[in-house]
């Protein structure tokens, strides 16, 4: 006979589930708005998650001033773990996602959009990368991920062109693989420490002063090579310009930001320990995948031919030059990171919005891509605010002063050299340079060259579609006042976690 | 000694249908003996008194998992001609044994350094044991589950009714 289970529900520690749950709750109410009363506009439901989301951001700041004061919060028997790293990655995750669910709202009528499910399944996918950072319990990493994952390839899928289909199989299959790479990692690291918590795997790794490195590196490794995958490091990255381009341009925007915020996180929780372990090796592999992801990733992107793919193979690029935050491994590198990576969020955003707008629902005739150069050549003359703010977005991209991302370059480079990594902040700034080379060629086309003959660029927009813009060039513009409190923000948040 | 006897026969039974699982060219054949490895291989857990195990691996792998692989074969009907050409299948599978035994190395290691010594009064209460276990520690991940398989309730069906056009 079993004992009866005793726990006080104080215990538990419920409101450190309260963000996710925010985000459930308003997936389950769009999907029981649509039971109720189908057929409803769209509009509603980009509201009801707007809704929801800002009540979600709420509750994140709220835990940002609980952690100020209290530090990290546990709960759940120590399952959930809301430390600076999560309050602030969650609220990366939720901004964003904030920003990015106006899209939906095209002057053309989208067939994904009309389907309540696919707000409903946004909201999901929203709370499993809340899960998914909020933790360091391996097997909670794991189901956080599937569950974002699993979400996000269905809202591919549902982009309705062939092209999106395949991206969504292609994204799936490689996901499944990344899992298995997880798994496989994770059982390697239970089987030598006996825990699944990473910070007891930290306390058995050092008790017996890295004993068995033979196979912790084993472990590392296929860990390494799923978290790759998903954030799209070079060798591992030849899903991304395919699934870029097959996705519809708000969703591969989305992509380039929120699951690479969420798996810089728990790769942050998993490597930084490791690699002040003092094992030369990951720092070596580490190293060599950062200079060779920014670099290739840069020299594809010289050739591509349509801008989407271009931007795809970029935010490898920029993916590759966070990830250098990683593995330097000190405060400064990762508050860099997420400065970084928050400025990056609204020029890309920015960028992917623009080509949104500029959406056809059937391809142009004698064009084999959405968004080839040739639609942005002269387009100064015909629209000139539209070509000013591509512009605008390039530029940052590149990393021109005083446009948002110089800073976030500025920074990362500086906690590279101040680190000690003197060559790989010079590589870092190469490869900037080489970077301007292909958002300059969006910019001549845009200024220098003469317009083609129907230029219907501006089609898809709407209000909101411009608002969206709009916000994202003001910060653009304006982040240059924003950056020092920003910092102090993030380095409060990053230094109280142990990080 | 019986024990032993009862897994060497189910060994060599797991063994067999595994080679003939990838070797055989009809594709109901391997569907069929996957379904004899994985039953040998409940019936390995029973010898060890594995009672959770013997089930989940019965009525998931065996009945779950299982059917939906046959219901899918016949569901295609696939047809001799339909299936890829392999010319070098043999020296293939040859290469990916190869490859894959580092991986079976690592895993046999981790196996050995398990302790079994206190097998088998762990495993008789098993069951209770691993549901207290889910329903305490685990609650949260158990329960996150169940929005996962909502999500792909929600996503399949929204795919499969999703309309054509392009």
């Amino acid at each position: 006979m079993l004992e009866p289970v005793n726990i006080a529900f104080e215990s538990l520690n419920f409101a450190t589930l309260a963000p996710m749950l925010i985000a459930i709750v308003g997936a389950l109410t769009i999907l029981v708005v649509d039971l109720a009363k189908g057929g409803l506009n769209k509009s509603l439901y980009v509201m009801i998650s707007l809704l929801f989301l800002i009540l979600d951001f709420g509750a994140l700041t709220d835990f940002a001033g609980m952690f100020k004061e209290n530090g990290t919060m546990l709960g759940f028997f120590d399952v959930m773990m809301m430390d600076g790293l999560a309050i602030l990655s969650q609220l990366i995750i939720v901004g964003a996602s904030m920003l990015f669910i106006p899209l939906a709202l095209t002057s053309k009528r989208f067939h994904e959009f009309s389907y309540p499910e696919f707000f409903s399944l946004f909201m999901f996918m929203i709370a499993g990368f809340q899960f998914m950072v909020a933790t360091d319990n391996l097997i909670l990493i794991f189901v956080g991920l599937e569950t974002a994952s699993l979400a996000l390839y269905t809202l591919i899928a549902l982009h309705n062109r062939n092209k999106s289909f395949e991206a969504a199989v292609k994204y799936f299959t490689m996901g499944a693989l990344a899992a298995g790479f997880y798994a496989f990692g994770s059982m390697i690291f239970y089987a030598l420490s006996g825990s699944v918590e990473l910070n007891q795997i930290k306390d058995v790794f050092e008790a017996d002063g890295y004993a068995n490195i033979g196979y912790i590196l084993v472990g590392v490794v296929f860990l390494l090579a799923s978290f790759a995958f998903k954030l799209s490091m070079v060798p591992f990255h030849t899903w991304t310009p395919d699934v870029y381009e097959g996705s519809s341009a708000a969703l591969a925007g989305y992509m380039s930001i929120v699951p690479k915020i969420a798996a810089f996180v728990v790769t942050m929780r998993i490597f930084e320990f490791l690699i002040h372990s003092g094992v030369v090796w990951l720092e070596v592999v580490l190293y060599a995948g950062v200079v060779i992801t920014m670099t290739a990733a840069n020299i594809w992107a010289l050739v591509q031919t349509d801008v989407k793919r271009m931007l795809a193979y970029s935010s490898i690029s920029h993916a590759g030059f966070v990830m250098a935050a990683i593995m330097i491994g000190t405060t400064q590198a990762n508050t860099a990171l997420f400065l970084y990576w928050i400025l990056f969020t609204f020029t890309n955003l920015g960028a992917f919005t623009m080509l949104w707008v500029s959406r056809q629902k059937k391809l142009p005739a004698g064009q084999s891509s959405d968004h080839s150069f040739d639609k942005f050549s002269g387009m100064v003359k015909t629209m000139p605010v539209a070509a000013l703010m591509m512009g605008l977005f390039m530029l940052s991209l590149a990393g021109l002063p005083p446009f948002g991302l110089f800073w976030g370059k500025v920074y990362m480079i500086a906690s590279a050299v101040s680190a000690g990594y003197t060559v790989l902040a010079f590589i870092m700034a190469l490869n900037s340079a080489i970077a301007g080379y292909y958002y300059i060629k969006v910019i001549v086309y845009m200024f220098m060259k003469e317009p083609t003959n129907e230029n219907n660029y501006m089609i898809n927009a709407s209000l909101s579609l411009k608002t969206i813009i709009g916000i994202a060039a003001f910060a653009t513009i304006f982040a240059v006042f924003a950056v020092s409190p920003l910092m102090e923000f993030i380095s409060v948040l990053v230094y109280n976690s142990g990080f | 000694m019986l024990s032993n006897m009862i897994f060497i026969i189910l060994a060599t039974n797991l063994l067999i249908s595994s080679f003939v699982m990838i070797s055989t060219k009809r594709v109901i054949d391997s569907a069929l003996s996957m379904l004899i490895a994985l039953l040998s291989i409940a019936g390995i857990y029973a010898t060890l008194q594995s009672s959770f195990m013997f089930i989940t691996q019965i009525i998931i792998y065996a009945g779950a998992i299982l059917s939906l692989v046959i219901f899918i074969i016949m569901f295609l009907n696939i047809k001799d001609k339909n299936l890829p050409h392999e010319p070098h299948k043999t020296r293939d599978m040859i290469l990916t044994s190869l490859v894959v035994f580092p991986i079976t190395a690592v895993l046999i290691y981790f196996i050995k350094l398990s302790d079994f010594s206190n097998l088998n009064e762990k495993t008789t209460s098993s069951i209770g044991k691993v549901g207290l276990e889910l329903y305490q520690n685990y609650v949260l991940p158990f329960e996150l589950i169940s929005i996962l398989l909502l999500i792909s309730l929600v996503g399949s069906i929204t795919l499969a009714r999703k309309e054509k056009d392009v």
